[in-house]
């Protein structure tokens, strides 16, 4: 069952975080600072400080709880394979930083000793950023170990009669594909990225980049491609050929064209998960459904969905019956 | 927007494409400065080879209904797109027609030419 093995996947480091984090804390603990330096600042000095037992239950709960929302996530999205593999290879590379991060900390205190002040406490960059590299390593393997995971039952019986359909010639090809943008999220990530450069000019570029890197997917987004034909159903961004999401025909029991709203349907905007649901939504209104193999409904909003999905039975019809004769 | 081939068709594919595009953007379902999918992309979508979509598309450059443009894509002509769509669609038809009562070339211009008047 692979939620389950990429439940692991997310959350199996966090014990193992705890653990490391545990035995440095025993192995050390008699030299360590009282208090001792809890948080590094710029410039690799300290600047937080708490009784170290404290420091020891905080970072091991703050570790079971995002371990507890990873487990959740990875469990959310099972509907989404995709989406699923990457937050599992996340929440466990995180573990990894986490753990390695406070594990670093630890050690740095106890270089200055039982009697040495805790504010002369350094922490290099280069160690958190090893730090990261490990967790970058593991969210790698993760995901290896998460696996393509197993792959749904291909649809087998025929699209139901009275669902909608294109008329096309027996040896007609055809694709249909249309544009769909989101007014909203332009304006969202323009302001964002207007933000980014006030806080470039105010606070340094570090701020900036933080507000940029939230920015800059919203407006390359905010505007993608959505295609139905012998492929399924893909959506792309409009002016990228990647990020690229695939339904393909075979997992599609039977397409219609129905009314989405986004906050009620779907809790949101963008690519959105949920048990039983998931689709692209860029805007409230007339939507691709596609009732998928697995029992769970995919939709994109769209203009014109009806000939999308008239042609997606249509083309499923020539795939079935292909199979069939095979 | 619709792509649709059919290669029984005794018409060839890149025309059958331009054929297609011509039609939607006279009846305004492909509005004047819409950027059409890259010949790539419908290519991939409908099975055929990339230089048959770029040879329709070029037609329909030709007959002044799109603008390819280097990075930019196709864009559909704005201004009176829609009516050219039309006119050269029943143009094509004129000539289809005259050659099929066996019309040659000059017969067709001289039939035009007399209708100016």
């Amino acid at each position: 069952m692979s939620t389950a093995r990429r439940v692991l996947v997310a959350v199996l480091p966090y014990p193992l975080a705890c653990a490391a984090v545990t035995v440095s804390y025993r192995s050390l603990r008699d030299r360590l600072p009282d208090p001792m330096a809890t948080h590094i600042g710029p410039g690799d000095k300290a600047d937080g400080f708490d009784d170290p037992g404290a420091f020891l239950g905080v970072s091991l709960g703050v570790f079971l709880a995002i371990g507890a929302v990873f487990a959740f996530l990875t469990w959310l999205t099972r509907s989404a394979p995709g989406q699923q593999r990457g937050v599992a290879a996340a929440g466990g590379g995180m573990a990894v930083a986490l753990g390695w991060i406070v594990v670093a900390i630890v050690r740095a205190n106890a270089e200055v000793g039982a009697d040495g002040d805790a504010a002369s406490v350094t922490l290099p960059g280069r160690l958190a950023a090893a730090g990261f590299a490990a967790a970058l390593v593991y969210g790698v393997l993760g995901w290896l170990a998460a696996g393509r995971g197993e792959t749904p039952a291909p649809a087998t019986g025929p699209v139901p009669a009275d669902a909608a359909r294109l008329p096309l010639a027996e040896s007609e090809s055809a694709g249909w594909t249309r544009v769909v943008g989101s007014r909203a999220q332009v304006g969202v990530g323009a302001i964002t990225l207007a933000g980014a450069a006030l806080i470039g000019f105010v606070a340094g570029w570090p701020a900036a980049l933080i507000c940029a890197a939230f920015g800059v997917p919203l407006v390359l987004l905010c505007r993608v491609r959505v295609s139905a034909d012998r492929r399924g159903i893909t959506v792309t961004p409009a002016a990228l050929p990647w990020p690229r999401l695939n339904v393909p025909l075979e997992r599609i029991e039977e397409a219609t064209h129905r009314s989405v709203d986004a906050l009620r349907d779907l809790g949101g905007w963008g690519y959105r998960a949920h048990p039983g649901i998931s689709g692209i939504v860029l805007r409230s209104g007339d939507a691709i459904s596609a009732r998928l193999t697995n029992g769970s409904e995919f939709v994109v909003t769209v203009d014109d969905a009806a000939t999308a999905a008239a042609l997606l039975n249509t083309l499923a019809d020539r795939e079935r019956s292909i199979g069939g004769r095979a | 927007m619709l792509f649709r081939v059919d290669p029984s068709s005794p018409v060839p594919l890149g025309e059958q494409i331009a054929g297609g595009l011509r039609g939607a953007i006279a009846d305004g379902s492909v509005r004047p400065g819409e950027r059409l999918p890259s010949a790539r992309e419908v290519a991939a979508s409908l099975g055929v080879n990339m230089h048959t979509v770029l040879r329709g598309y070029q037609q329909l450059r030709d007959e002044g209904l799109i603008e390819l443009r280097r990075g930019r894509g196709a864009v559909v002509t704005g201004g009176p797109a829609p009516g050219r769509a039309r006119l050269t669609a029943r143009a094509r038809e004129l000539v289809a027609e005259s050659r099929a009562l066996g019309l040659s070339d000059d017969d067709i211009l001289n039939l035009v030419r007399t209708s100016l008047g």
